[in-house]
């Protein structure tokens, strides 16, 4: 399935959410990741931010179909890293 | 689950047990590439990398395989493995071992291929009625042969006859194709051939080395050729179905043209950007989705995966081994 994570968190949790995000997802922008994962490994993920995140944190995962990979329309600076060609 | 392809010349680094990629460009960024979503790694670029990332392939059961240059195979390094059981060897080496069971799974392999190679030709029907026909008939006697080596020179008889109805196609479109010549390969057509099937073949190989099979005991072909060769039995049924039709495809809707090439001494490669365009498509066929067992839709991969487990179950005497038919 295709992920879109977005997560608000406090400034001291911020970098071991996002290093813990970035071994399953693409890191595309602050607070941003997306990418295509297995329902194992997103079970995986949520249950590792679960535990550092705390009561004042939120994180959002929109979850698309598969075959929904999005449409992306940028302005400004974009350093595309979503594809598996690099 | 996915194949990382790195065409990127730089180094490949671990950093917080994540892939970290510094290009060597200072233009460009180093970028992580979550590892979690992928099943393999092609390098085509330069590229440096240290201990502690092989740890890391390790530890995420990742192989990764390396390119020259030409596109050509140089090698792999394979994780340790994990799953490989003493049982499956000894099943797979009584079923090398005995004659009758060996053909057993060497034809349904074929068969497989065949009937593929049979569904990729029937767009052209107009076109290379007389090829099909014949392939039709050799393929009816795979069934008396009583050896290997009398089902490979079959094989190879329809391998040719199949070649000459996708030269006809391709000649089309102002390519040459007559014969499969590799080593370099002699004209555009084979390094397209070439190229393709090195892919596939790694792909079928990341496929089995999740399951418990032992890669250098195969069944078709013989496995003293070199180390590893399951692959190439199980590549087989699918080289016409991917493979051959992604070829059709990037040179019917020009995708790639002749600029793509270049010449080297006797033979013909595709060029870096050749390369990329084409395993773009590859990828893209890869991920086509096809139906299996009551309407359920999966991509290739899963297909690749899928047979690994069928011959398995045949392995140990659950099910007979049928090989995947694209459009049953």
């Amino acid at each position: 399935m295709y992920v879109i994570m977005i997560y608000d968190v406090n400034t001291k949790r911020v970098a071991k959410v996002l290093r813990i995000a970035r071994k399953y997802l693409r890191w595309v922008q602050k607070s941003v990741l997306e990418g295509m994962i297995t329902e194992k490994n997103y079970k995986e993920l949520r249950e590792k931010i679960r535990k550092i995140i705390s009561e004042e944190d939120s994180v959002y995962w929109y979850i698309l179909n598969p075959e929904f990979v999005p449409y992306r329309k940028v302005i400004g600076d974009f350093k595309p890293n979503v594809s598996n060609f690099v | 689950m996915e194949t990382l392809y790195i065409f990127t010349d730089g180094e490949l680094k671990r950093k917080n047990s994540a892939l970290y990629l510094i290009p060597l460009k200072k233009s460009e960024k180093a970028i992580f590439i979550p590892l979690k979503s992928f099943s393999s790694i092609m390098v085509f670029s330069e590229v440096t990398m240290n201990k502690r990332f092989l740890d890391l392939l390790s530890k995420e059961g990742i192989p990764i395989f390396f390119y020259n240059y030409y596109g050509n195979f140089l090698g792999s390094f394979y994780p340790r493995e994990i799953n490989k059981t003493g049982e499956m060897l000894i099943l797979q080496f009584n079923h090398y071992m005995d004659i009758k069971r060996r053909l057993e799974i060497a034809k349904s392999i074929l068969e497989a291929a065949v009937d593929n190679m049979l569904y990729v030709l029937k767009n052209y029907k107009k076109l290379v009625q007389r090829e099909i026909n014949y392939v039709k008939k050799l393929k009816g006697t795979f069934e008396r042969q009583k050896n290997i080596a009398a089902l490979m020179a079959i094989e190879g008889n329809i391998r040719k006859t199949y070649y000459k109805a996708i030269g006809k196609i391709v000649g089309k479109k102002d390519f040459e194709f007559e014969e499969r010549r590799k080593n370099p390969p002699k004209d555009e057509v084979n390094a397209l051939i070439s190229f393709g099937n090195t892919i596939l073949y790694n792909i079928v190989l990341a496929e089995i080395y999740k399951t418990s099979l032992e890669p250098s005991i195969s069944f078709l072909h013989e496995p003293n050729k070199r180390k590893f060769s399951l692959q190439l039995d199980i590549a087989e049924i699918f080289k016409p179905i991917i493979v051959d039709k992604v070829i059709l495809k990037v040179i019917n809707s020009n995708v790639i043209k002749k600029e793509d090439f270049e010449e080297v001494k006797n033979g013909v490669y595709l060029s870096g950007k050749g390369k990329k365009k084409f395993v773009e498509e590859f990828e893209k066929r890869l991920e086509h989705k096809v139906t299996l067992y009551n309407d359920n839709k999966v991509s290739f991969k899963t297909v690749i995966l899928h047979e690994c487990y069928k011959l398995i179950r045949h392995l140990k005497g659950e099910e007979k081994f049928k090989g995947f038919r694209l459009g049953e």
